[in-house]
């Protein structure tokens, strides 16, 4: 009975790595440009952004909650920051407006979820609807091309080859992985997503720990809309469209349990780059467009019973 | 003892026999050996402490686990009752102390739920609201077969868990502490029901906890102790105190000793939260250093609301509460952690752990303000911390990073009071701590709470286990409703008086029970 169990739970976390490999050898073995330089750093660049959101979505789901607002906090601190620039001029005061908006939205999630003890579904469904309303409203109903092109130009920048949008992306994922690995913060947030009751009882601040939790998520989201203002120029109403749903199931890729408390960061970054990897060879190989949600989809529920499968052993 | 034969032929009232039934759940043997009779309009009364076995024997008789060993008879024929579907096609209904009721479908779909009326494959509401308000309105409850069961009283789904049972010709009732949440009326109310079902030749089984009740409505009481028959008598043959005395039995309260600490100065005192027995004023209770202070808990006695009162889970209804002079009666959880009180619950893996944290993390919790240095854990003194307190307590597997998920129930209870001591927390609450646990783990357990007061820190005991309560406390108050029934300041209580204090009702309801059978 022992054995079988340890070996399932051994194999659990290389189910996604493997469908990973696989899925790397097949686009490689049909087009080997797949692997060039230049489509790896074709995809650097398509990722990036994605994972920083793909940060955010897993502090809120290790507390047992989750984040559809992502996709319309990322048009919206983008809208802000294009806003700020046509006040002020300042590219600072526009980098701080963006992420001040996301971690506002972010904090309202964060007060209804944790101190009113709503649904995060409905809550951050309504933040969704918010946020797009108020970065279309903001905006004028148009984008707002408006940063300067220094701006801009770091958006397709290189550090030691690498895009800086993937560094950023990297940093982002480095400082939470260390939050969450080695801070109480971060054993708090586990605890209230693995057993809120008992963690109240320990005396962790649940409310408080979710709130935080959910403001921190809105201000990472704002820092993935900062960065597509540097790849598009400025704030657009509708950018970021159904990014939280991606961001989500990158999570779920990750081995992360949606009841909160379980899941890894490095894990989540693996997922998002699987689905972008995916996106991406789809197109090489010539598969039209379209047919990449019904991969993403595909992948995301096979991966999903295995893991189910796994536990129920 | 007549053989089984001549019982079945011997009265034609016999409905259901058992014959040396046995049921074990691993190392705990629940039942042994244990045969009852089940008489058509009767009630029978199966009474005895907690863990005697009484629940186990309703299972098995309605068809919930399968014995291990012994057969059961229905008039006078060998019968498999594998299942509760079977239990059921015998005429066996069963009525659980948990309602297993959907709250947002009305009285009439619940009491249809699983098996709707259908015309041409739809369901067919009026003939389910139709029936379901005929069987609704011999239990006096007309008009009510369309009403949501959210909005229904507790003793009127008691009674739609009754009629929903009661499928048609269910010839045997078996009913789990159905006046655990009933006031004095709706308890009346019920027991005609269960009158006028037994006159029309149904035979009933209850299992109650409170004597008086159950003296007032049976024919037929079935006394279990330890998982063995004691005696199943006619009332007419048995009283109040001669019933005790079998639940109680003959054996000493042992292996449970308290060791012994001479007791400190109060710690934890909360006033007038308490009614006194007399119901008149109000009493304190207190807790010193160096004590045990034990509370029974069985059913009816709610006493999870002073538990919530003493550990800022609830706000505290008396004028003062102070622990070691911190007034705390406004407090949060987190004031009273702070200032040394700890709540134990019952149910480890549910209220006091995070399952998929290691040993260590779980430790980590309470202390972390401890184990802390500009935000980051420091990792290798929780490390020792918690082998020191591995090694002291012998938690196993001796691995702080085991899951204590992985862990025994034993084990997992001692890593909840591993958090505590870490925390140096004086006062721990302690709910049922050894329910989930066997019999080595108790001892365990024991040894570990003499060592927990050995330290001048004091423990209020809650505890469903009398034995337990006895063997290890300073003194028990025996509470219901937040109101002290009895207190035992000596130890060892008297287990005689300590079960008559639990299983009696206060003089007003004993004298309005007796008048109520005519």
């Amino acid at each position: 009975m022992r054995l079988p169990t340890t070996l399932a739970s051994n194999i659990g976390p290389l189910i996604v790595p493997a469908v990973f490999a696989v899925m790397v050898l097949t686009f490689w073995s049909i087009d080997s440009r797949y692997l060039s330089s230049a489509n790896l750093l074709n995809i650097m660049n398509q990722v990036s952004i994605m994972m920083v959101v793909t940060v955010a979505a897993s502090l809120v789901i290790f507390t047992g909650g989750f984040d559809l607002s992502a996709g319309a906090v990322v048009a919206l601190s983008g809208v802000a920051a294009s806003l700020a620039i046509e006040y002020t001029d300042s590219v600072a005061i526009a980098l701080l407006a963006g992420v001040a908006m996301g971690m506002l939205v972010g904090a309202a999630n964060g007060f209804f979820v944790g101190y009113c003890g709503v649904s995060p579904l409905i809550v951050t469904l309504g933040a969704l609807n918010i946020a797009r309303g108020l970065a279309l409203i903001l905006a004028g109903g148009s984008a707002m091309y408006n940063f300067p092109t220094w701006f801009t130009d770091l958006g397709t920048s290189r550090v030691l080859g690498v895009p800086l949008l993937f560094v950023i992306a990297l940093t982002v994922f480095a400082v939470f992985a260390v939050v969450l690995r080695f801070t109480t913060f971060g054993v708090s947030l586990y605890a209230a997503g693995g057993n809120a009751q008992a963690a109240e009882l320990s005396g962790i601040n649940v409310k408080f720990i979710r709130f935080v939790t959910y403001a921190l998520a809105g201000a990472v989201t704002a820092i993935a809309g900062l960065m597509l203002c540097a790849r598009t120029g400025g704030g657009e109403p509708t950018a970021g469209f159904l990014y939280e749903l991606e961001a989500i199931a990158a999570v779920v890729l990750g081995g992360a349990s949606l009841a909160g408390g379980e899941g890894r960061l490095w894990r989540s970054m693996v997922g998002i780059l699987l689905l972008t990897a995916l996106g991406n060879g789809l197109n090489i190989v010539g598969v039209h467009p379209h047919w990449k949600g019904v991969a993403i989809g595909g992948i995301l529920v096979l991966a999903a019973s295995l893991e189910a499968l796994r536990r129920r052993k | 003892m007549t053989s089984p034969q001549t019982m079945t032929s011997s009265g034609q009232d016999v409905f259901l026999s058992a014959h040396g039934l046995s049921r074990s759940y691993g190392p705990i043997q629940a039942l042994s050996d244990v045969s009852v009779e089940i008489r058509r309009g009767e009630v029978h009364a199966i009474v005895g402490e907690n863990g005697a076995g009484k629940s186990t024997l309703m299972r098995l008789l309605a068809g919930e686990e399968r014995p291990d060993s012994g057969r059961i008879l229905i008039d006078g024929k060998p019968v498999e009752l594998g299942s509760p579907h079977q239990a059921k096609a015998q005429g066996i209904a069963i009525v659980h102390q948990q309602f297993q009721l959907v709250d947002t479908l009305t009285v009439a779909e619940n009491i249809f739920l699983g098996r709707p009326k259908r015309w041409f494959g739809l369901v067919d509401r009026r003939s389910m609201q139709r029936a379901a308000a005929e069987r609704l309105r011999s239990f006096g409850m007309q008009g009510k077969a369309g009403v949501w069961v959210r909005d229904l009283t507790v003793a009127e789904r008691q009674l739609v868990e009754i009629a929903r049972a009661l499928d048609g010709d269910a010839k045997l009732l078996i009913l789990d502490e159905p006046t655990a949440s009933l006031g004095a009326e709706e308890r009346d109310e019920l027991f005609r029901h269960v009158r006028r079902m037994k006159a029309q030749g149904a035979a009933i089984v209850l299992i109650a906890h409170n004597l008086d009740e159950v003296l007032a409505i049976s024919d037929r009481v079935t006394v279990l102790r330890n998982g063995r028959k004691i005696d199943s008598l006619p009332r007419a043959a048995v009283d109040y105190a001669g019933v005790v005395a079998m639940i109680v039995g003959r054996e000493l309260a042992h292996g449970y000793q308290k060791a012994d600490v001479p007791r400190g100065a109060p710690v934890l005192t909360a006033q007038k939260m308490i009614r006194s027995a007399d119901g008149a004023g109000f009493d304190d209770i207190s807790l010193r250093r160096g004590e045990i202070v034990g509370i029974p808990t069985y059913v009816g006695a709610m006493v999870d609301r002073t538990l919530a009162e003493l550990t800022g889970l609830r706000r505290f209804s008396g004028t003062a509460l102070s622990v070691d002079g911190r007034d705390l009666s406004r407090a949060s959880i987190r004031a009273f952690i702070d200032a040394g009180v700890c709540l134990i619950p019952g149910d480890a893996m549910a209220e006091g752990l995070i399952p998929n944290f290691s040993i260590a993390d779980n430790i980590l919790l309470p202390n972390l303000k401890r184990f802390r240095s500009a935000g980051v854990v420091r990792r290798r003194a929780l490390r020792a911390a918690v082998m020191d307190l591995i090694k002291e307590l012998d938690i196993r597997p001796a691995n702080p990073d085991a899951p204590v998920r992985s862990l025994s129930g034993g084990n997992r209870q001692k890593v909840v009071i591993a958090k505590w001591l870490a925390r140096g927390a004086t006062v721990y609450v302690m709910n049922d701590p050894t329910k989930a646990v066997d019999v080595g783990a108790k001892a365990e357990i024991y040894r570990l709470l003499g060592n927990v007061v050995r330290d001048n820190r004091a423990i209020l005991l809650v505890s469903s286990d009398t034995d337990e309560l006895i063997g290890l406390s300073d003194r028990i108050i025996v509470l219901r409703d937040q109101q002290a029934v009895a207190e035992f300041p000596e130890h060892p209580a008297d287990k005689q008086s300590l079960l008559a204090a639990i299983v009696g009702r206060s003089a007003e309801s004993r004298s309005a029970l007796q008048e109520a059978p005519r």
